[in-house]
C-alpha cells in the first residue's frame, strides 16, 4: 500500500494494525511522494508494486487515463456513502475508477515578525510591502491558483479564481509572468516552506494546511488563515492497480479507512476530511481545523478542489509556461 | 551486471525515443518514435541553460572541494594519532547522516536568521541578513559540504603512504618545508587528488538535492529536471530523454578530464614502469 511520506506512521497506527487485527491481511506501508504512479508504471504485469494506493490528482487523472487502475466496486465500499457529495463529484470518481476526497487547503501563511501587517486574504500578497517577500509551492497546480486569487483580488472580484483558471487561464498566466518577481522564494516541500518560513526567508506565501495546522501548535513566529473566498482543496483519491490479484482485499480496506473512526483520526492530526460526521466531530473539538476546512453542509456544498481540468485542459502549455516564464526567466 | 547495465540503458533511450503523452494524458504514446525531448533539450534556450548551468556548478564544486578537501587532509594527517582518529571520524560523521538532514542542517546555519547571519549582523559586517540559501552559494556550499569528506578520505591515506624519510632527507639537503611539501608531497599526492577530483566531478554533475533543498528555479539542474519531468509531469520521453543527456553529460566531463588525470598521476609517479 502506497500512502504519502509523513502520513505512514498515522496510516500505520490506524489503519494498518487495527486492519490486519480485523481481517488477517499483512499491510505493508510503502511511503512516498511523486514516486508511487512511476513503480507502478514500471512494475510486471499482474505483480502491481502496490494492490492500494493513495494518490493525488495531478498524478491519478493521467494513470487512470493510460489504463493503470481498476473500477472499484463500491457496493463493496459502503462507508463512501458517508462522504459529502461535493468530495465525489468529478468524472474519475463518477467513472468509479477512484474514491475521492480532499486532504489539504491552501492557506496562506505567514511570518509575524517579517510580513507587517497580517496578510487576511489573496489579495494582501500583492501588497507592496511584501513584494520581494513571497514564498510560494514551486508546483503550479497550487501556485497557479494561489496567482488567479491575487488577481480575482487586486481587480476587486474574490472569489472568481476558479472562474479565472478555466475561462481565461492565459490572462492567469500573464498575470504571473508580470507578478512573479514578487516572489523570493519558490519551496519545493512542506517541511522546508515551513522553515524557510519560521526563519524569515520570506514573510508570507501559500502553504499545505496540514503541515501548518500540525506546527503551529508549537511555534508562535508564524501564523496562517485559510481565506473563504477561492479556497481551494487537494483532492486525494485512493486506487487499486488494473492487475492487482488483491483487490477485494483492496476495496474492504478502502472501506476502512473511510470509516468514521479513521477519518476522524486523520482529521486529528491537521488533514481536512470529506466524512461529514467525522468532519463535524472534530470541527467541535478544534476551532482552528474549523476555519480550515468545510464542516457544515452548506460549506461541503461548496468545496471546490484546485481547478484540475483546466489544468489538464492546457496542461502542455501551463507546464512549459511555468517552468520558462514563471519559476525563472530563461 | 554489464547486462542489467546495458538492457536499463536501452530501455532508457528507447523511453526517451517515444511521443509524450498530450496534456499529462498518460507517460508516453506507445509505438511511436520522437526525438521531441532531445530537440526541445538541446533546441531551447531553456534546456540549454540547464544542461550548460549542470556542467558548470558540477565543475565549480568538484574544483572547490578539491581546494577545500586536500588542505584539510593534510592537517588531519599533520595530527596526532588519536587526535588523527576523532578528526577523520569528524569528517566522515556527516556521511553517516541523511543527505536530507544534512542539507536542512547546512540550511539552517545559513538561513536568514541563521548562526552565520546572526554574526555576521553582530558584527556589523552587514546591516541587514544575507540571502545565502535559495541562491548558487547556497547549492555551492552545500554539494561542497556534502564531498569534501570524499576528498579527505581519499588524500589521507596518499599521505598516509608517503615515506616520511623523503621529506626528511628533502629538509636535510637544505629544502625549507615549503619547498619539500611542493617538491615531495604535493607529487605524491597528485595521482590520489586525481582521483578525488573524479570522484566529485561525477557526483556533482549529479547534483539533485543541493538545487532543490538549498536553491531555486534558477539552479535547475539535469537531475533536478529528469525528476520534475518523470515524476512530477508524468513525462516519460522528456525524463528519459534528460536523463540520457545527463549520463553524456558525465562521460563527456569525465572523458574531457581523463587527460589532466592523467598528466596529474605521470607527475605522482603512476603508470611508470
Amino acid at each position: 500500500m502506497f500512502v504519502y511520506a509523513g502520513l505512514d506512521k498515522m496510516f500505520q497506527e490506524h489503519f494498518a494494525d487495527p486492519f490486519t487485527a480485523s481481517t488477517g491481511a499483512a499491510v505493508i506501508l510503502d511511503a512516498g511522494w511523486w514516486d508511487a504512479i512511476g513503480k507502478l508504471k514500471a512494475s510486471p504485469k499482474g505483480e502491481p508494486a502496490y494492490d492500494l494506493v493513495l494518490t493525488d490528482a495531478t498524478q491519478g487523472y493521467p494513470a487512470v487515463k493510460s489504463g493503470m487502475f481498476r473500477q472499484l466496486d463500491f457496493d463493496r465500499i459502503p462507508n463512501h456513502k458517508a462522504l459529502a457529495p461535493s468530495a465525489l463529484n468529478n468524472q474519475i470518481a463518477k467513472d468509479r475508477y477512484a474514491v475521492t476526497f480532499h486532504e489539504s487547503a491552501m492557506s496562506l501563511a505567514l511570518n509575524r515578525q517579517w510580513a507587517g501587517a497580517e496578510p487576511a486574504g489573496w489579495g494582501d500578497l500583492m501588497r507592496d510591502d511584501l513584494s520581494g517577500k513571497l514564498g510560494l509551492y514551486d508546483s503550479f497546480y497550487m501556485s497557479l491558483h494561489t496567482f488567479a486569487c491575487m488577481k480575482a483580488a487586486a481587480e476587486g472580484k474574490p472569489g472568481t479564481a476558479h472562474a479565472m483558471m478555466a475561462d481565461d487561464l492565459g490572462g492567469v498566466l500573464d498575470f504571473a509572468k508580470r507578478e512573479r518577481g514578487r516572489v523570493k522564494v519558490w519551496w519545493p516541500t512542506g517541511t522546508k516552506m515551513l522553515q524557510d518560513l519560521i526563519q524569515g526567508e520570506f514573510a508570507a506565501g501559500n502553504a499545505h494546511s496540514v503541515g501548518v495546522l500540525q506546527a503551529t501548535e508549537k511555534k508562535d513566529v508564524f501564523g496562517f488563515k485559510t481565506p473563504e473566498a477561492d479556497r481551494a482543496f487537494v483532492q486525494l483519491m485512493w486506487v487499486v492497480p488494473a492487475d492487482s490479484p488483491n483487490a477485494d482485499v483492496a476495496e474492504a480496506a478502502i472501506d476502512f479507512l473511510l470509516s468514521e473512526g479513521v477519518q476522524t483520526a486523520i482529521a486529528r492530526r491537521g488533514a481536512g476530511t470529506s466524512h461529514v460526521a467525522a468532519a463535524k466531530a472534530v470541527a467541535a473539538e478544534d476551532p482552528v481545523w474549523a476555519a480550515t476546512y468545510p464542516h457544515t453542509d452548506e460549506q461541503f456544498r461548496g468545496m471546490r478542489y484546485f481547478p484540475y481540468d483546466a489544468y489538464f485542459k492546457d496542461w502542455d502549455r501551463i507546464k512549459k509556461a511555468w517552468e520558462q516564464e514563471i519559476l525563472r526567466k530563461t | 551486471m554489464l547486462a542489467l547495465f546495458v538492457t536499463s540503458l536501452l530501455l532508457l533511450v528507447r523511453v526517451s525515443l517515444f511521443e509524450s503523452a498530450p496534456n499529462g494524458g498518460g507517460f508516453y504514446q506507445p509505438e511511436t518514435w520522437s526525438a521531441h525531448g532531445y530537440a526541445e533539450l538541446v533546441g531551447e534556450p531553456f534546456g540549454r541553460g540547464v544542461i550548460l548551468f549542470t556542467v558548470g556548478l558540477g565543475v565549480a564544486v568538484a574544483a572547490l572541494s578539491v581546494l577545500v578537501g586536500y588542505p584539510l587532509a593534510v592537517f588531519v594527517h599533520s595530527l596526532p594519532r588519536r587526535a588523527k582518529t576523532l578528526a577523520l571520524v569528524a569528517v566522515v560523521l556527516p556521511k553517516l547522516a541523511n543527505v536530507f538532514v544534512v542539507l536542512y542542517g547546512v540550511n539552517m546555519l545559513l538561513g536568514y536568521s541563521g548562526p552565520v547571519n546572526r554574526l555576521l549582523v553582530s558584527f556589523g559586517a552587514t546591516a541587514e541578513p544575507i540571502q545565502f540559501t535559495h541562491s548558487l552559494f547556497g547549492v555551492i556550499v552545500g554539494e561542497t559540504y556534502l564531498l569534501v569528506p570524499y576528498v579527505v578520505l581519499v588524500i589521507v591515506p596518499a599521505l598516509d603512504r608517503i615515506d616520511p624519510t623523503l621529506v626528511a632527507a628533502a629538509r636535510g639537503l637544505g629544502a625549507g618545508p615549503f619547498t619539500a611539501y611542493w617538491r615531495i608531497t604535493l607529487p605524491l599526492t597528485l595521482p590520489r587528488a586525481a582521483v578525488a577530483t573524479q570522484v566529485c566531478l561525477v557526483w556533482a554533475l549529479g547534483s539533485f538535492l543541493g538545487p532543490i533543498l538549498l536553491g531555486g528555479p534558477d539552479q535547475t539542474t539535469l537531475a533536478v529536471k529528469v525528476q520534475r519531468d518523470g515524476l512530477e509531469y508524468g513525462d516519460w520521453p522528456r525524463a528519459a530523454a534528460t536523463a540520457v543527456l545527463s549520463l553524456l553529460t558525465v562521460a563527456g566531463c569525465v572523458a574531457a578530464f581523463a587527460w589532466p588525470a592523467a598528466a596529474m598521476k605521470r607527475i605522482g609517479g603512476e603508470g611508470r614502469e
